[in-house]
């Protein structure tokens, strides 16, 4: 069997798009670019494409991932030519690396996200003030948040050793440039958006509205980057 | 060209349900300059972007405009009720997907009418587009406002609202009009508009004025120009092989209803139902030769990555060469490309088809048997018997099949009790079938539905003159016939009466019409055709503010001498015709279908020189 794990970026033109949304423009770009993709068997015969994590509407990123099984051996550099060719605007395939050998799934092996926001603050919050919060955050032992479940319950989580970083990296035209590590993945996931709306509401430092710009830069696999060389 | 809103809708775009209609950007969208030359045309679809995109009539146009270098065509579609509150809060104006331009700011503002119920959505569409909504209030710098498609035939109720009609195909004489415009740029509004009405096709409203008399029928239509025509007369291509279709069309990131390749095998429909406007409006029927459709698929696909092709008509399996087309479609099953038929003939060539289709996933059959009853499907031409249904989804339940969707209209001329009972019988001797199949690959799950739409006359068809039901009638059939399906293998959807009613009333309407549709817009009517969003109540208070009675419009048979509203149009077939076959519909006799005997409707001395039913080697 041969995989192609592959390294994209997304950006503003289609950040509007749902994941469900993308999937099946992905599915069409291989089809577009005639990539020999593995088949499931059953009766709904579907692309076997596994995508490393789904994307909130709204949000750039690049550094996204997604894996591809195939049907026989294709050079790495050759199937990132074809697939950039045929890509729709906004949509940048940026690595690819083939392995010939079964690999974990990378769903399964993601533990960390950096992320740029960019966030409105409210009026007369200075710098400093921004920096005093983040501090704070930071020193906290416990952090409850309380968000709703994917079965519409609401559950209550200590996510303090989620925020791995919390940076203020400046401000400007009245907004906080924010960078931050968050736990992403199977195991322990923090939407970013989740912290934004804590901080908005408890330390009134942010503006809800209009809504932070997230940027995903890079995943991690325990700290580490993964590696498409 | 900064525009000082797009900031701001960047900042407003997360809070609105799928903001992905509202930003294009898709694969295959054409990017042009936009000079002072360029020809600017907004096409703009009056219902939300799912639906617009999902429109064949749509994709071939933009394209067939964006060929032309002068041109640049965009789209627009009618913003979701949350988008539109964002949109009036901040002064966004509706733009196009492509440049974000406004909509005042173009030359030409094309609105296809595909159904009646999205009318109150193009007023709402021009307000957003800070355009005059009346025709008579637009200026020098306004665009054109020009319409098309199926409700073309009758504009009438839209007469107030809109410059240009192009009846017909507009493939050839939206051509002629942009050069016409492209001549004469500079040329005064009023003098355009003498120009757009030199050519056959187009239909400019404000040039005639209408009368009526004291029983309040149409005494006279009176030109107000110089040269004005008489009759319009349709425009349809005569060789669909040598127009204009895309080789490449929009990908869409939203999945739209009609979210794959549209191939269209033909125009028009040889079958004559005697209820349909589609059948008559669009005659002749003329056929696309295979070599050019797969051409057509070989491209698409390319372009698109798309997994799936439909081919679409009026009636698919009437198509003379469709196993040549399927066997060579099929060559692409490797590459799991699937090609799917939008409704099926009832017939068990139809299920052998079928069943080559769908192998492996047998989804389910929708079939139109549109009466109850033997009687009623003569009246309406329908030359379908209960046997050739029978025996139909016999063969389907054999094929392995167990969903089974049967299409029926209620309130169709001349109709009792007897003819909804007639639905119910059908539907369980359908489910009869089931019970008596015996094959080994019979579906072990069993659905018959039944769905009822109300019957609406349209114009230019046998039953233009008849009146329809009230709505008191229609929910007293449609309860009649859910309380005679009680089976739980048998279930039943309808149609919302109170909107056919409305929908009878615009198909038939005259000007007058006109200011009921303003009255409703302007009391928040919009999206009609949506369950949760119609304003029934809205529309009855409009009617009754400008002291119009809808039922003398939908409920009341029009006299055959009379002058009728879309009598300016000619659509091929004659008025003759017609008479003769709603004489043979309340003879309950039927008409042969053309392919085998002409009944001369009239479309062979309309056109001069076209020939029917010469389909090659068939």
């Amino acid at each position: 069997m041969t995989l192609a794990r592959i390294k994209y970026a997304k950006g503003n033109e289609i950040k509007y798009i749902s994941h469900l949304d993308f999937q099946r423009s992905f599915h069409r770009l291989l089809n577009r670019a005639g990539i020999d993709v593995a088949f499931s068997q059953g009766f709904n015969p579907h692309l076997k494409v596994s995508y490393a994590m789904a994307m909130p509407v709204g949000m750039t990123s690049e550094g996204e991932y997604l894996d591809v099984e195939l049907v026989a051996p294709v050079d790495a550099g050759k199937l990132k030519l074809l697939l950039n060719e045929h890509a729709p605007k906004g949509l940048k395939i940026v690595a690819v690396k083939i392995f010939e050998e079964p690999v974990k799934s990378l769903a399964s092996v993601i533990t960390e996200g950096i992320l740029k926001v960019e966030v409105p603050i409210e009026d007369d919050v200075t710098e400093n003030k921004i920096r005093e919060v983040f501090e704070e955050i930071l020193k906290k032992d416990v952090l409850e948040l309380t968000r709703k479940n994917k079965k519409g319950k609401f559950v209550t989580k200590n996510i303090r050793s989620y925020i791995k970083k919390l940076e203020l990296d400046g401000v400007s035209d009245n907004k906080a440039h924010v960078d931050m590590v968050l736990s992403m993945g199977s195991i322990d996931n923090l939407n970013p958006q989740l912290l934004l709306d804590y901080m908005i509401r408890e330390y009134k430092i942010f503006k809800e509205f209009p809504k932070a710009k997230i940027h995903r830069v890079e995943m991690l696999v325990n700290g580490e980057k993964i590696d498409l060389k | 060209m900064k525009k000082e809103f797009l900031d701001k809708l960047d900042d407003l775009l997360p809070l609105v349900e799928s903001p992905g209609r509202y930003v294009g950007n898709e694969l295959n969208v054409v990017e042009k300059d936009i000079t002072a030359d360029t020809i600017h045309f907004a096409f703009a679809f009056p219902d939300i972007y799912e639906v617009g995109m999902s429109h064949l009539g749509m994709k071939i146009l933009y394209h067939l405009l964006n060929e032309q270098e002068a041109v640049y065509c965009e789209r627009t579609f009618a913003p979701w009720i949350d988008m539109e509150k964002v949109m009036r809060e901040n002064d966004i104006p509706l733009y196009t997907l492509e440049s974000k331009d406004k909509l005042s700011d173009f030359d030409f503002v094309g609105f296809t009418l595909q159904y009646e119920m999205s009318f109150s959505n193009i007023l709402n569409m021009l307000d957003l587009g800070q355009i005059p909504i009346f025709s008579k209030d637009r200026g020098e710098e306004d665009p054109f406002i020009i319409v098309g498609g199926p409700c073309a035939f009758n504009t009438e109720p839209l007469a107030d609202f809109v410059d240009i009609v192009v009846v017909g195909e507009a493939e050839e004489v939206l051509l002629e009009l942009i050069d016409v415009y492209k001549r004469n740029k500079g040329t005064s509004r009023k003098d355009l508009l003498k120009k757009f009405m030199t050519l056959k096709g187009v239909y400019i409203p404000s040039f005639y004025d209408v009368e009526y008399n004291e029983e309040g029928a149409i005494s006279q239509v009176k030109p107000l120009v110089e040269g004005a025509p008489e009759k319009i007369q349709k425009r349809y291509i005569e060789n669909l092989d040598k127009v204009s279709f895309p080789d490449k069309i929009i990908l869409p990131y939203i999945q739209t209803v009609h979210d794959r390749i549209m191939l269209e095998v033909f125009r028009g429909c040889t079958r004559g139902c005697r209820f349909c406007q589609a059948g008559m409006i669009y005659r002749p029927m003329r056929e696309k030769s295979p070599e050019r459709l797969k051409e057509d698929a070989r491209k698409l696909l390319e372009a698109t990555g798309y997994d799936e092709i439909s081919l679409s008509s009026l009636s698919t399996t009437d198509y003379s060469k469709l196993p040549e087309l399927i066997h060579y479609l099929k060559e692409y099953e490797e590459k799991k490309v699937s090609v799917s038929l939008p409704s099926l003939r009832i017939d068990t060539f139809s299920i052998g088809l079928a069943d080559e289709l769908q192998k492996v996933r047998k989804s389910g059959l929708t079939f139109a048997p549109e009466a109850g009853t033997q009687r009623l499907r003569d009246v309406i031409n329908k030359g379908v018997t209960e046997e050739d249904l029978l025996t139909t989804v016999s063969e389907a339940f054999e094929a392995g099949w167990g969903h089974i969707k049967l299409y029926f209209m209620i309130g169709l001329p001349t109709e009792t009790m007897e003819d909804i009972e007639g639905i119910a019988n059908l539907a369980e001797k359908v489910l009869d079938r089931y019970y008596n199949t015996q094959s080994p690959k019979k579906n072990r799950n069993v659905k018959i539905v039944i769905s009822t739409s109300s019957f609406v006359p349209k114009v230019f068809t046998p039953f233009q003159w008849e009146g329809q039901n009230s709505i008191e009638e229609i929910i007293e059939k449609q309860n009649y016939l859910k309380s005679r399906l009680k089976n739980r293998k048998i279930s039943y959807n309808w149609h919302e009466p109170g909107l056919s009613v409305l929908e009878g009333v615009f198909a038939r309407g005259d000007r007058r019409i006109g200011k009921v549709l303003y009255t409703a817009w302007k009391k928040g009517c919009k999206f009609d055709d949506t369950r949760e969003i119609f304003k029934y109540d809205l529309w009855m208070e409009a009617f009754e503010e400008c002291g119009i009675n809808p039922e003398d419009y939908a409920q009341a048979n029009r006299r055959e001498d009379e002058i009728l509203p879309w009598d300016i149009i000619d659509a091929g077939v004659s008025k003759e015709f017609l008479l003769k076959e709603k004489k043979r519909a309340f003879e309950e006799t039927t008409t042969e279908y053309c392919r085998n005997d002409c009944s001369n409707c009239g479309i062979t001395s309309f056109s001069g020189r076209w020939v029917c039913n010469d389909f090659g080697s068939n």
